[in-house]
């Protein structure tokens, strides 16, 4: 657990703090994101928690001990750190610079190259292509993994992370994004991530620090955030669309209707018939032998044409369980339909979104 | 990242430096062969030139180590956080030195120092620094400071990243002030001959005080050939050097 209390930053010859009095806890294994308008403070609190800024005022704790008392290069050490543009060291290879604290802690050398390749692999780089390259000869986006394989190596604790995506183009951005949140699944690190993107610290966040002036403004959940704003600045900050957002936030399982009626696409005419005025509906969800959607059919189509292959309708492209309803609700409306299909991984139907489930969830976040 | 690999590119790059070393041979036999009368075949023999080509080798190499081993440290101390301050004042110190007029520079010493190898070595020294010290200064603030940052934030020490990181990134460039000074010494050490201290100057002087045309140009073909050679030499190492 890293605890700040009361922590004061005031930099020589500037009167306003740059962090001024503040207290935040993060609990072991979670992504706490630190957000705010430029010049919150944001980096120069994440600068001290491994100390190459020393606080002027107040404490900073590390599972209790005062970091402090501990000598800093020790610490900077159990601290992986990745900085935007990663700082790479443009004269050695992949491999060395991965290599770097773990050869400061002196490890031995086999065990070293064993963890430059696990992190390569980790990072979805073939280790025999790219142990032995610069920097120099990576896309961007490759270097930015190297950069968090880097501050992996030595398997510390605690990652700090200042704008580590923030070069990267948006696509990009959001593809390391997922990677690194995979990672973290596995790895269950302490992480303090500085950003100014709110999306990202929505996507990233376990928790979520909103800074103004170096003051803490929020800090919660980014559901906590999203749904209840403490006041104007947040929810300024967050962004109009914050009820949108949240639709990020949820994933399709926990909204998802199962046990829904399925016909099969060889199934006879009055056999739908007799099915879609017992479930009260006007359509039903058509399936192939393989459990697959195939697409739907509606009531009033059904006297068009003798079977279900001549009526069948296309419907919006599946969502998985684990997409979100943001996801889901651009699918539906791609194809202006108020319905979507939930499939697992073996492409089978197991259930719906509907857009109303939708609608009532917005709505509750407002009145809330 | 111009590693240089295979035999091939070994000749490409050793093909000039030999040409040039073939062109200095043939200058020298064809004066040695037709020195153009008497009193001049007695100056120009393969053992004067012999002689005077490794005193003004001696004269830039001794020269210029000396500026590399003073410059190079004081470039370093200069960008240190305690330093930073009297950077440019420093600069601007060895920069005069430098915008002195060489032959200044050597009648100068002259008369500190009186006549000699150790003067010419004292004035070409002076004369070096600022191109070592320059680059140096320049090369290490240069380094990107994120680098120096992540390289603090993983827990290197400070002269770990001196060594291992600012030292590495700014060699290119420091290597290319020990260039400059290098070419430049060939071509400053050829007025040592004014304050005794020999050298291929010798060849050009005494040439043009007995109008001579063959002991001139021997003198100054060589020292041409001499700073054309070095700096292609030092050129390759230079671009040899990953960044």
């Amino acid at each position: 657990m890293i605890k700040l209390e009361n922590l004061v930053k005031i930099y020589e010859g500037n009167s306003n703090p740059a962090v001024d009095n503040l207290s935040v806890e993060i609990p072991n294994g979670k992504i706490c994101i630190l957000i705010g308008p430029s010049g919150c403070g944001k980096t120069t609190l994440l600068r001290m928690i491994n100390g190459l800024i020393s606080p002027t005022g107040g404490k900073i704790f590390i599972n209790d001990n005062d970091i402090t008392e501990v000598d800093q290069v020790e610490l900077r050490r159990n601290m992986g750190y990745v900085i935007q543009g990663t700082g790479l060291f443009p004269h050695w290879t992949i491999a060395e610079n991965i290599s770097v604290v773990p050869k400061l802690l002196k490890w031995p050398k086999d065990k070293i190259e064993n963890v430059v390749n696990n992190m390569l692999i980790l990072i979805g780089l073939d280790p025999d292509e790219y142990k032995n390259r610069y920097p120099k000869a990576l896309s961007g986006g490759q270097v930015q993994r190297v950069g968090v394989a880097r501050a992996l190596a030595a398997d510390p604790p605690i990652m700090l992370m200042d704008e580590p995506f923030g070069a990267a183009d948006p696509i990009t951005r959001s593809k390391l994004q997922n990677e690194f949140l995979y990672i973290q699944e596995k790895i269950r690190k302490t992480i303090v991530f500085v950003t100014h993107d709110i999306d990202e610290a929505i996507k990233m966040g376990d928790l979520i620090a909103i800074l103004k002036d170096g003051k803490l403004i929020q800090y919660g959940t980014p559901d906590d955030i999203l749904s209840h704003p403490e006041n104007e600045f947040v929810s300024e900050f967050v962004g109009s669309d914050r009820t949108l957002k949240r639709l990020g936030l949820i994933k399709v399982r926990d909204v998802m209707t199962r046990g829904v009626e399925i016909v099969k696409s060889s199934d006879p005419i009055d056999k739908v018939k007799e099915m879609i005025k017992r479930v009260n509906n006007n359509f039903l969800y058509v399936i192939n032998e393989k459990m697959e959607p195939r697409g739907y059919v509606l009531e009033e189509d059904l006297e068009k044409g003798k079977n279900l292959k001549e009526i069948i309708r296309t419907m919006a492209s599946p969502v998985n369980p684990e997409d979100t309803l943001k996801t889901a609700l651009s699918n539906m409306m791609a194809l202006g339909v108020g319905t979507i299909c939930v499939v697992n991984n073996k492409n089978e139907f197991i259930g719906e979104v509907t857009l109303n489930v939708l609608t009532r969830l917005i709505s509750n976040t407002d009145r809330e | 990242m111009n590693k240089i690999t295979g035999k091939k590119q070994l000749m490409k790059v050793l093909l000039i430096p030999i040409l040039i070393i073939g062109i200095g041979i043939v200058v020298s036999i064809y004066y040695v062969k037709n020195p153009g009368g008497q009193m001049a075949a007695n100056i120009i023999s393969y053992s004067n030139i012999k002689r005077r080509l490794i005193e003004h080798l001696e004269l830039v190499f001794v020269a210029t180590f000396l500026a590399i081993a003073t410059a190079i440290p004081l470039g370093i101390l200069i960008t240190r956080k305690r330093f930073k301050k009297i950077a440019p004042i420093i600069i601007t110190v060895v920069n005069f030195g430098q915008t002195l007029p060489s032959l200044a520079v050597i009648g100068l010493m002259m008369g500190l120092l009186g006549l000699g190898f150790k003067t010419a070595i004292f004035a070409l020294w002076i004369y070096s620094l600022l191109p070592i010290l320059r680059n140096t200064y320049t090369g290490i603030r240069k380094v990107d400071p994120n680098i120096i940052d992540t390289a603090y934030g993983m827990g290197m020490k400070k002269m770990q990243i001196l060594w291992k990181v600012e030292l590495p990134l700014a060699l290119y460039i420091i290597f290319a002030g020990i260039r400059t000074a290098t070419v430049v010494n060939v071509g400053t050490a050829a007025l040592a001959t004014f304050i005794g201290a020999g050298g291929l100057g010798d060849f050009i002087v005494i040439g043009i005080s007995l109008m001579r045309n063959t002991i001139l140009l021997t003198g100054a073909i060589l020292t041409a050939l001499l700073a054309v050679f070095l700096d292609n030499i030092l050129g390759n190492i230079e671009n040899s050097i990953i960044v």
